[in-house]
């Protein structure tokens, strides 16, 4: 339920902002999406507090009373392990008066205590002491009320991926991911013992849009541009260095476009990609188990499984394989601020020289330091202070590959058996921006929805 | 080492980064060197952890590389730093050839030119050690490792190196 007051408010027409008319060859976004204050909060409402978000990883809590802490738009969570070995998510919220419990990133405890009037809850969330309830003088009416911490309202794993929403009115968490879990999947399948959580984060903090970072990681046409400098160290490596000390991924793929590539809309606003025939696959860290990958799950899904891939899972969380595996959790600030909690998992039972190159690997493209990332981020803060140019509606941003749209599975999909809404199928060098539509069709109907059912309460 | 070459060697070091003369701080490494600035927990092995940068001799000719490339975006304009160091202690190594300096740091960081003329003085403080080996008479790195005191927070774009 949404417990915000209700107060009258002026309706938009949202179809304004996203400008879809595909049998003319035309998709726009309205710049507005990524500028106006007034439009991020009601995404806040009806995009970001009505669906499922992401939460975190069976990995990062193993242990009885571990917790970490997160958001669901900008509503503070604690995700924990309770006692009972149980994962449940809280509102980091003491029932009394409204402090935050739990101030750290991560931890373990079996007690929550408010600083501020020293209610304590366990790690199921239950109320435990009500601080000098005897002598309180408090009436039957409130004697009877539940006082444990706030559950949301919906959560679920999938294989220790957890989403929680704030709305019980969302769909089951897998017919939500549908069969972008074919993407997800091609990660945890890598080792018969799934993923482990390699410590290390690579949070970064930008000055731009929420929306900017989803694109980015659909995004191949960049790549050759504002990665120059990490492609050209790649380059450098294969030229001055042994075949067994280049352990990079090269970027020939995409000079030469010698690779194909499949991208992928799901329903309820997931985008996926897909590169085939890449070479020097075998200088990924991943490369080390593929015969036991193939052996067990076939040769076709173990070279996807294997292959440089992208899933966007709307609106909170990417699984990136660019150089290698990153999950990239968006937490939206304001308008023009954005918290991106990435980390690092991988495959138990890797072998140790393998982790240590997957650690390298990550290090090099996504570290606040690395050869890539940097960029990214100046290059989000770039535009979002170009978008301040208010005379202009609209980018000419998303055309590539409009083309090639098909309704439907690719060839791909179809030899793997999963269904997309739409598929686009190409060289690598055409670097599709039609990706983008399935996510903004989502934003587009999150909007309407939200808003249609805001004014239905007044 | 005495105090006073200590002291000297840190300050001619962090010199070269402020002065963005790369490939001088870079010549300072020893073959086997390596440059480290580890995140979140200062204390994990960077062998199972992820690390901000974990850069041995390939790793820091990467990285030069893209200091001194047109390409390196986050860097334009440029991140102009100023290095201050403190608290230097001289630890005794294995032998002596090799000896263990340690120092508080703070890098201030600022970007010439920005459009944006408001724009934050990025303050990081630091703790860091220094691990120096002497060959041919003169003492090359083995190891530097930076600690920032926001290891574990909100990290801004870096220069290429710190």
């Amino acid at each position: 339920m949404d417990a915000r007051v209700t107060e009258p408010r002026i309706a938009r027409d949202f179809d304004k902002y996203v400008d879809e008319r595909l049998d003319e060859g035309v998709f726009r976004v309205h710049l507005d999406t990524f500028r106006d204050p007034e439009l991020f909060e009601l995404e806040m409402e009806y995009i970001w507090e009505k669906t499922w978000i992401f939460l975190g990883h069976d990995a990062q809590i193993p242990e009885a009373n571990d917790f970490v802490t997160t958001q669901i738009g900008r509503q503070p969570v604690i995700l924990q392990r309770g006692d009972d070995g149980v994962v449940r998510a809280f509102l980091n919220h003491c029932t009394h008066r409204g402090p935050r419990l739990c101030k750290t990133q991560r931890g373990n405890t079996s007690r929550h205590t408010c600083p501020y009037h020293g209610w304590m809850f366990d790690s199921q969330g239950k109320c435990l002491m009500v601080t000098d309830e005897d002598a309180g003088g408090y009436s039957d009416t409130f004697k009877a009320m539940s006082h444990d911490l706030h559950q949301i309202a919906r959560l679920e794993s999938h294989r220790g991926f957890y989403w929680g929403s704030l709305t019980s009115d969302v769909p089951t968490l897998a017919e939500y991911l549908g069969d972008a879990t074919v993407f997800i999947d091609a990660w945890i399948d890598q080792s018969p013992n799934e993923l482990e959580w390699v410590k290390g984060d690579a949070n970064f903090t930008y000055d731009g849009n929420w929306k900017m970072v989803l694109e980015n990681c659909l995004d191949l046409y960049h790549a050759k541009t504002l990665h120059a400098s990490f492609g050209n160290a790649v380059l450098n490596r294969f030229k001055n260095m042994g075949e067994d000390e280049r352990k990079a991924i090269n970027l020939d793929d995409f000079v030469n476009a010698t690779a194909n590539v499949s991208y992928y809309n799901f329903e309820n606003g997931h985008g996926a990609l897909w590169i085939h025939n890449q070479s020097n696959q075998e200088d990924r860290p991943s490369y080390a188990m593929y015969q036991e990958m193939e052996a067990r799950v076939g040769s076709k899904r173990a070279e996807m499984m294997l292959s440089g891939k992208v899933a966007e899972i709307f609106p909170s969380i990417l699984f990136v394989e660019s150089a290698t595996f990153q999950m990239r959790m968006i937490r939206p600030i304001s308008v023009d601020k954005t918290e991106v909690y990435a980390f690092c998992l991988a495959p138990k039972g890797e072998p140790a020289e393998a982790r240590a190159l997957r650690i390298r690997q990550y290090e090099d493209f996504f570290s606040t330091s690395g050869l890539a990332t940097p960029d990214d981020t100046a290059v989000y803060r770039a535009a979002q202070e170009g978008h301040q140019a208010r005379v202009l509606e609209w980018n000419q941003g998303y055309h590539r590959g409009i083309e090639q749209l098909q309704q439907g599975p690719d060839e791909k999909a179809k030899e793997m058996g999963f269904n997309p809404t739409l598929s686009i199928h190409g060289s690598i060098a055409m670097q599709s921006e039609a990706v983008y539509i399935g996510p903004y069709r989502e934003w587009l109907k999150k909007m309407k929805t939200g808003q249609d059912n805001a004014l239905a309460k007044l | 080492m005495t105090q006073q070459e200590a002291e000297q060697f840190l300050f001619a070091e962090v010199g070269l980064l402020d002065k963005r003369d790369y490939q001088g701080w870079r010549d300072l490494f020893a073959a086997e060197g390596v440059y480290w600035v580890p995140v979140n927990d200062t204390e994990a092995d960077p062998q199972l952890n992820c690390s901000v940068i974990y850069a041995g001799a390939a790793q820091l000719d990467d990285r030069l590389e893209r200091a001194t490339s047109s390409y390196f975006w986050a860097d334009q304009p440029a991140i102009k730093s100023v290095h201050t160091v403190s608290n230097v202690s001289v630890v005794a190594g294995k032998n002596t050839d090799e000896i263990t300096l340690l120092a508080n740091q703070v890098v201030y960081l600022f970007r010439d030119n920005d459009q944006r003329r408001d724009q934050g003085l990025e303050i990081l403080p630091a703790s860091s050690e220094y691990r120096l080996n002497r060959i041919d008479q003169s003492w090359r790195i083995g190891l530097k490792k930076l600690n920032f005191l926001q290891a574990d927070g909100y990290l801004p774009l870096l220069p290429a190196f710190v």
